[in-house]
This record gives structure tokens, sequence and C-alpha cells, in this order.
């Protein structure tokens, strides 16, 4: 019975229930998944606990949120936002230390009062703005063709290449500085009034004026007790050293009123060292206009994920900041939010070794399972294969049983199979050997009733037998004697077999013992013509000559039947490859299909038509059978090639050296 | 004088038969279909020649018995084993047993009651202590005696089963010619198979081989049959 269960082996079969393991990364996968998610979400509720305390730990600290300047006007041309100090400024106009420092590039589009027709190579500068706790620092790189310096001698501050600062105090009143010089040198901020004329210098404003190759560079500090929410700023450009009139200004933005001027957003530099003292990636706090007033990170180092364990399991774009965020009021106005943020680099971390883990375990688990299955596969389907070869091994392509089976000692279910099939083997020989005997035996059972009969007719009085009732007499007696033959030709066998033990060993030359054994074939069959031919001088064996004449004188005598008496059998003698081979050749019909192999079985015979004259038991190939293998050799019948006949060939091996000689 | 016959065997009919046919001979005839039947007449008066059966109702072996029980109290009374058994091993192990011939009741009556006849002028010619020259054949060191059925090789006697001297002496009889095996079954009145023969011509090789190593008068044509050498 064949089903696709069945069809797929034993090893198949047996490889099923190892594919469930196949469950187990996916099961671990789906629970490191959910941790990790759970994990994100543990991550996020305590980054907003920790807004929350940052939030009340502000809250304990105004002097730090008294840094934070609110902008309500948002005029983002106008506005200047203000970089953290991150070096030392030596006030020297040079570019040197700004170079962490972006800048704010003043083109055409900046201009804010136009006197004379503009030209780009007039007049143009970049600003770079910071601040450190004290002051505000401001750089200018301006591109100017003419350089119109002060008048010596001159009060006027404003008839010359100048900067203009307009800004509002802490307090909110108005103020409007301008930097211009003689020469270049360090120089002093001058308050003017509302007409452009300097009132007086102000000393706490310095700065220092730079010559260079495409204009002058302008580098000022002013301190940050002097500056409030309001800003603007602008270089003034005057090219005409006899009227002197200003051809043009590029600001930020307009600095001659207190309406005009921009934003000034400056870091709260306490405030951002405070955040970035606390163990967070990265905080930020926000406006309610989602700008950033101040931010701190430590994102360089957060740990990174070092090239040697990176992940085979995670990808860039899955490194992500998980934040938190808290409303933050000072003075009972609300000011903005904190936002702390994390990296999930330790939860990928986590997710990457735990996905590690699982493939390396899981790959033990199954690499453990294939080995398991290997083992036990190996093993069944080995000892189901030895099963079978001794199986095989035990009868031959003919069906005889030639050993018994050698009996397995555990105890499962293919060792019990084992010895059920001993059983049966042992059985089965046991049979075979009754039905091989059976000739024998029945040729002993036989033969006292025939004994009887033979001498109830031997003691008839054949005097007293009229002469038509004697005929049957003679009949009868024809009858008992052909009966008689059959039973000596039937235990010839047994006995043939049970000699051979007993029978002495010598070593023969073939080649007389067939030359002999033909010339006696010329007159027991005086109608039939031999001939022989023989292909070597000495053919030595080592056996039982008179057995090999006896085997020739059954092959003879199937061949004569065979043949027609004019044809000749021939009888060929030759050595090949260390074996003796001997081939009577006949005339006669071709072999049944199928028969070759049973032929020389005991009490096949495959004539067609029964003559009457002589029984035919087919034990006369069975003992020819039985004499070659015991030589050690073989013996088959093929039809000749040309099929006008029958080959019998038989194999002996040349010199053998063991004394009972069955392979 | 009447000579008694003894049949021991244990088919009722062929028993009758082999009476009946032993009577018309003259024959004084006792038959037993058992060993103990047998025993307890032979204690009182021993026959003049067994035939015996091996097998005897339940005693598979109960012939084997009965001839050594005979050979116990008689060395000389001739015994026949006639047996449905032809192995070499029952052959053997009843000429062992001390049985001057092994028969297997394939054999025809004529030839039954000539091999007893033998055996009987054996005995009468022995009683008689003189020699005749008739049916005696001196060939070399072989001296056979048709009449006493003596076989000698040299100067030692050659204890020899009634068919075994029949073939040697049919060999003899005709030195350096081939006698095939149907020739020498006709010479020596049995009916078997060419294998029996063999084994036949087997022992009695093995009989003069024991007195004399360098026997070699009997030599084997292949597919033919045999024939008897001159050994000088």
């Amino acid at each position: 019975m064949s089903t696709p269960f069945t069809r797929i082996g034993l090893r198949g079969q047996l490889a099923l229930p190892f594919t469930l393991l196949l469950f187990f990364p996916i099961f671990g996968y789906l629970g490191i998944f959910n941790w990790t998610a759970t994990l994100e979400q543990n991550q996020q509720t305590d980054l907003t606990r920790a807004a929350q305390s940052i939030t009340k730990m502000l809250a304990a600290n105004p002097s730090l949120l008294k840094e934070i300047r609110t902008v309500e006007n948002l005029a983002p041309n106008r506005d200047l936002y203000v970089h953290k100090m991150t070096s030392m400024i030596q006030l020297d106009g040079k570019k040197n230390d700004w170079s962490q420092v972006e800048s704010i590039q003043y083109r055409k589009n900046h201009l804010v009062e136009i006197n004379l027709p503009y030209s780009s190579d007039s007049l143009s500068f970049d600003l770079k703005l910071s601040a450190d706790t004290e002051f505000l620092y401001g750089f200018y790189e301006i591109r100017d063709d003419s350089i119109i310096y002060r008048e010596i001698n001159n009060l006027s501050v404003h008839r010359n290449d100048h900067i203009q600062i307009g800004l509002t105090d802490p307090d909110g009143s108005y103020h409007r500085y301008t930097i211009a010089t003689f020469q270049p040198s360090q120089v002093t901020a001058h308050i003017i009034s509302n007409s452009g004329r300097s009132i007086r210098k102000e000393d706490r404003i310095q700065g220092s004026w730079l010559a260079t190759e495409q204009g002058y560079n302008v580098e000022i500090k002013i301190p940050l007790t002097l500056i409030g929410d309001q800003f603007a700023t602008g270089v003034a450009d005057v090219d005409d050293p006899e009227s002197r009139e200003i051809k043009y200004v590029m600001a930020s933005a307009l600095t001659g009123s207190a309406n005009e001027l921009g934003a000034l957003a400056i870091p709260p530099v306490l405030l951002e060292e405070f955040l970035a003292s606390l163990p967070y990636s990265r905080i930020s706090l926000i406006d309610k206009h989602d700008r950033v007033i101040a931010f701190s990170s430590h994102k360089a180092r957060a740990k990174p994920l070092s090239p040697a364990s990176s992940s085979y399991f995670t990808s860039d774009s899955d490194h992500r900041f998980i934040s938190g965020d808290s409303g933050i009021s000072y003075q009972g106005t609300d000011i903005g939010r904190i936002i702390v943020e994390e990296t999930n680099d330790q939860i990928l971390t986590f997710y990457d070794q735990a996905v590690q883990k699982l493939l390396i375990r899981s790959g033990l688990i199954f690499a453990l399972g294939l080995l398991c299955w290997y083992l036990l596969s190996s093993i069944v389907t080995n000892r189901l294969r030895r099963l079978k070869q001794h199986l095989e091994s035990a009868v031959d392509t003919k069906g005889r049983i030639l050993h018994s089976l050698p009996v397995a000692d555990a105890s499962d279910e293919i060792s019990d199979l084992s010895r059920s099939f001993s059983g049966i083997v042992d059985r089965l020989k046991q049979y075979n050997q009754h039905l091989e005997a059976m000739a024998s035996r029945l040729a002993h059972e036989l033969r006292t009733p025939v004994s009887v009969v033979r001498s109830s007719l031997e003691n008839l009085n054949k005097d007293e037998i009229s002469d038509d009732q004697i005929i049957y007499v003679e009949r009868a007696n024809k009858g008992v004697e052909r009966l008689n033959t059959i039973l000596n030709k039937m235990s010839e066998a047994t006995r043939l077999e049970e000699s051979l033990d007993e029978e002495e060993i010598d070593t023969f030359d073939l080649v007389k013992v067939v030359e002999g054994c033909v010339n006696g074939y010329e007159i027991a069959y005086p109608d039939n013509n031999f001939l022989l031919s023989i292909e070597a001088d000495m053919v030595r064996l080592t056996g039982i000559a008179d057995l090999i004449a006896q085997m020739l004188d059954k092959l003879i005598s199937n061949a004569v039947e065979f043949s027609p008496a004019e044809n000749p059998i021939r009888i060929r003698l030759n050595v090949e490859d260390h074996d003796a081979l001997l081939r009577v050749l006949n005339d006669g019909p071709s072999l049944p299909v199928m028969s070759e192999s049973n032929l020389f079985d005991s009490m096949v015979s495959l004539r067609k038509e029964r003559t009457m004259e002589t029984s035919h038991l087919g034990l006369g190939l069975y003992i020819a059978r039985i004499i070659t293998e015991f030589h050690g050799g073989t013996i088959n019948a093929t039809d000749r090639e040309d099929g006008q006949g029958v080959i019998i060939t038989v194999r002996i091996p040349l010199m053998r050296l063991s004394a009972r000689l069955r392979p | 004088m009447t000579y008694r016959i003894a049949i021991i065997e244990d088919d009722e009919d062929l028993r009758q038969n082999y009476a009946d046919v032993f009577r018309k001979q003259g024959y004084q005839i006792s038959s037993f279909s058992n060993r103990p039947d047998a025993q307890s007449v032979f204690m009182s008066r021993l026959p003049d020649l067994a035939i015996i059966d091996i097998g005897l109702g339940d005693e598979i072996d109960g012939g084997f018995a009965l001839c050594q029980w005979l050979r116990q109290r008689s060395q000389t009374i001739p015994i026949i084993f006639l047996s449905a058994r032809d192995s070499d091993f029952d052959i053997v192990s009843g000429l062992r047993m001390g049985a001057d011939d092994y028969l297997t009741k394939g054999v025809s009556l004529p030839h039954l009651i000539a091999r007893v006849a033998a055996l009987f002028r054996r005995i009468e010619v022995m009683s008689e202590a003189q020699t005749t020259s008739q049916d005696i054949i001196e060939q070399g060191s072989l001296y056979l005696d048709g009449q006493r059925i003596s076989c000698r090789w040299s100067s030692h006697g050659i204890d020899l089963t009634l068919t075994e001297f029949w073939m040697v002496y049919a060999l003899a009889k005709h030195i350096g010619h081939v006698k095939n095996r149907h020739q020498l079954m006709q010479e020596s009145q049995i009916v078997v198979d060419d294998a029996t023969i063999t084994s036949h011509i087997k022992r009695i090789r093995k009989k003069f081989i024991a007195v004399d190593p360098n026997f070699n008068c009997i030599d084997t044509v292949y597919g033919m049959g045999y024939r008897w050498n001159d050994d000088s």
C-alpha cells in the first residue's frame, strides 16, 4: 500500500516531527518583538517623567529661567539668532576665532536706505553673532570697493563708512550706536542722537577695525547688560571722499527707531549648561511657536554600536529618538515645553543581542535535533537494510533457502521483526528440506508395497495360468520393473547428497575423465554421435572424479533424449579465467521461456511429450547441479545462439585447496 | 536335510509371499513380524539362515538389534538384510553388524533365492572339508573360491559380502576387460542404481587396501565401468 506518507521513505517520515522545531525561532522572535515594543513604551514613560522632573527642577531654580527671552512679534527677516560661544574671542578683527559660527549674508535685498544706485561691488557683508554669559560678540566681514574713514578733526561720525547698531536695553529704552574710526585700529562705539551726531563715547562697547583686501573687518563686543529684546545692526557705505554722502545702508533692520528693530535671540547659556549636566541624550526647551530656545545634546556621547558588534538585524533607519515632554511656565506665564529625548540604541542593542541569542540557541537546538534525527534514522534504516540484506542473502534467486537468519537479541520492534523473519525462514527451510527429502521418503515408503506386488506376481504359478492371462502377468511385471527403476532414481539424489560428506577428495585430470566417459558413451549409445573437443592438455581439478563422471552421465543422457539421433552431441572442454569450462551442446528444441532458473531443481522436468519407455522425474539435472555445486562451480542452460539447440555449461574452479569443497 | 529359514518382516503380505516362495523351493520356513517373537523362538533353536528387515513394527532399528543378538549366539549363521532402506549409512551399518549380505526390497525373488542357495552351498562345501577345483580363480595374489565364497589376497583372507564377492568374481574372471555397471549388476544378481555400484566398488577396494596398502588392481574406466588389472 502506497500512501503519500509512505512514499517519502522512513528517513523523511522521521524528519517530519523535527520540522516542529522551526516554530521555536518564530515564537522566540515574536516574543522579542513584543518585548522591544514594551521597552520602548517604558522608555517613553520614563522620558515623560524625566521631562516633568526637569520642569520641577527649573521651577525651583528661577535664575535659570530668567535668561529666557520670549519673543512675541515674529519677523524672521529682521530677527537675529545668536550662537552660543564655543571658543574664546579675541577682538583683533581676524576671522579665525569664528570658524564654528554660521554667518548671515547681507546682500542687495537687505538694503534699508538707498540714496544712490546700488552696485554689488560697492557693498555687501557677512555677519556672525555669538554670546557667552556676559557679552554679545559680532563679527562683520565687509566687502567695500572704497573705504572712507572719519575726517581728522571732524566730530562727525556718520559722514564716512560706519557700523550702525540700534537696540532696546533690558528696561525697554531705545539706544543708537555708531562705530567709526579714523584708521584701522581699536574702536569704541559712539552713542548718537536721532540726527546722527555723536553724543558721547560708550566705553562698554569695544571693537577692532581691520582693513582687508576686499574691504574691512569689524569685530565688537557688547555687554549683555546693555541689551534687551530688540536689536538691529547694519553697515552704512560712503564712497565719495568729497561729498561724504551715505550712498546706502545695508542692515538687519532699520536702526533709526525702536519700532523698526528686530528681535535678538541670545541662548540661555546657564540653562543649557544645566540641561547638559542632566544624563539624557538630548534635552530641548521650545517656545510656544515651536522654536528651540535652549538645547543640549549628548548625542555624540551616546554610545554608538561599535563596528564589531554592528548589527545584522537592525538597520540605520531603525535608530531614532524616543521623547517625552512637559509644559513649563515662568512667573505664571506659559513659556513652552521641555522635551527629553533618548536614542533607542539600548533597545536596539537588546533586540540585536536577543535575536542573536535566539538564533544561536535555536541553531544549536536545530543542529542537535538534526544530529539526533540523523543518528536515529540511520540506525533504524541501517538495521532495516541489514535485515533486508540478510533476508535477501538467505534466499537465492531460485527461491532456495541458503542459511538461517542471525537472531537479533535486542527487544524492540525491529528485532522482533527480524526474529519473526528468522522464524519464518527457518520454518520455510524445514519445509524446503521436507520437500527435497520427499522423493527419497516417497521411494522408501513405496518400496515395500512394490515388493509385495512383485513377489506376489512372481509367486503366481505360471503353469496354472492360461495363455491369454499370462500376457497380463507379463505387463504387470513390466510395470513393477519400471516402478522399481523410478524408486531407485528417486532415492539416488538423496543418497548422493548423503555420500558427499564421506567421499574421498582427490586431485584428478578432468581431460582423462571426460575422454573416458565419452568413449563409454559411444558404446552405451551406439545410435548417437559424439564430437569431443578438448582445448587443454591437462585440467587439474580437486574433487571426486566419480561424481564428475556421474554428472557427465546425466548431462549426456539428457542431451541424448532431446537430440535427434542423427545429429551429433558436442562436448567441449577448455580453461577460462582459472575455471574449467565443460559444455554439452545438443540440437534439441529450445528451452521453454523462464525455465532456466529452475531447470536444475529437484523433480522439475520440462519435456513436452512423455515417452513411455523411460521415466522422467527431473532428477538428472538436479544431480548434475548438486555435483557441480559440491565442486564450487555453477551450471546453467542456455539456448544456442543460432536457436537450433541448447548448451549446458558447467564451470568449475581449478585446483582448490579446501577439503570439503562447497563454497 | 531341509534348511530352516527364518523370515523377520513386519509387512504381513510380503512375509507370506517370501515364505511361500521359499516353501516352494523346499525350505522350512518360520516367519515373525517382530523381534521379541523371533528371539523367544531362537532361544530354543536357531534357524539355518535369517532374512531380516531393519524396521520392525515400532522398532526402527529392530533388525540391527536382532542381527547383533544372532551373531552373539552364532558366528556362522548366514544373515541377509532385506530392507526398503538403501542409504549408504544403512548398508554400511548392516554389514558391520556381521550380515553376509544387504539387499534392498526391489530385488526379484529368483535373485533372492539364488543368494540363499549360494550361502547354503558355502556351508555345505565348508562342511565337506574337501576342495574341488571348480569355480576357483587364481590370479596373481588373488585367490577366489566360488564354492566356498571365500577370497584371499596373498595369504590374507578377505571378508567379502556375497554381493561384493560376486562383483570381484565377475571382474577377475576376465582380466583386463571392462565390466560396465549393468554387467556387474547381473553377475552379482542385484538391481541397484549406478551410485550403489560405485560405493560397492569403493568398499571392495578398501577391504583389499586394508591388507595391502599397495593394492591397485581395480581400475575405474570413467563412463564405462571397472576393470581388474593383472597385478604381476
